[in-house]
């Protein structure tokens, strides 16, 4: 019986020290992504990204704010990662014109380097997009 | 207790002790004489202890768009001095005043928030002698 509560204790303070590692962080996709969206390299808007999971479901908002747009369909492939949001997106003309972007999550493991980038179409415009988790 | 346990206490003890290292005073990373007054779109907010941060997206005068990251008191003192959860949300646009980060990044530490629906409330700021700013929390 000798020495076995120190051991006991040691072990429980290991334990609890490693307890922040299986802390819950929600859904890959939970959280704000920043990063741009554009036709070409030169052309790049600035995008806002606020994504969730509420029940079952992926939600969100593109440019949370005054101009918000609710991204009415969203669609994760689990086997590729893939993710497609789809949004009625106004345009400069006036209007709105559809909004579909396609792209991958990548660095699932990442807190400081978690990525979805791809392509989109607005309209008759097409381009590129790379947001990263704030 | 048997000398063979000493160290794993120890380093347990240390290791629990760590995120208190984050606790810093504000000369040690900011600089009083750089005051910053930002807008911006708010990207993040983090209520951690023992400072909260929240993230800005800041168009500079060529265009380009800055991430600025700000630091406040920690969760506790904000709730003493008038925020709640949901003060700040993010694509809210915000102005800041602070000061700026001594490395010349894009950090700050805020003294004072003013938020989308104009109200004004203090940022808990370290750097102390301001109206509601007495000490770091």
């Amino acid at each position: 019986m000798r020495g076995k509560k120190p051991r006991l204790l040691c072990l429980a303070l290991g334990l609890a020290a490693m307890l922040p590692a299986f802390s819950q962080v929600g859904h890959p996709v939970k959280g704000s992504w920043s990063g741009y969206w554009g036709p070409t390299r030169t052309n790049q808007t600035r995008i806002l990204l606020l994504l969730d999971w509420e029940n079952n479901e992926i939600t969100g908002t593109i440019n949370p704010g005054a101009n918000a747009v609710d991204i009415d369909r969203a669609e994760l492939d689990l086997t590729t990662w893939t993710l497609t949001i789809e949004a009625d997106m106004p345009v400069k003309a006036g209007g709105t014109e559809r909004y579909v972007a396609t792209g991958k999550l990548e660095n699932l493991g990442s807190w400081i380097n978690r990525r979805y980038s791809g392509t989109y179409r607005h309209g008759r415009e097409n381009g590129t997009f790379t947001v990263t988790l704030n | 207790m048997h000398p063979r346990f000493t160290f794993p206490l120890a380093a347990a003890a240390v290791l629990a002790a760590a995120p208190a290292v984050a606790h810093h005073s504000f000369a040690a990373e900011f600089d009083a004489n750089t005051p910053i007054e930002l807008t911006g779109t708010v990207t993040k907010v983090a209520w951690n202890n023992p400072h909260t941060f929240f993230y800005i997206d800041v168009q500079a005068p060529d265009g380009k768009v800055q991430n600025w990251a700000l630091e406040m008191g920690s969760p506790n003192g904000l709730m003493r001095r008038g925020w709640t959860r949901n003060s700040m949300r993010i694509g809210d646009v915000v102005s800041v005043t602070g000061s700026r980060a001594k490395d010349g990044s894009f950090k700050g530490n805020a003294r004072t928030v003013v938020l989308s629906n104009g109200e004004q409330l203090f940022a808990g700021s370290s750097q102390g002698n301001a109206e509601g700013n007495t000490q770091a929390d």
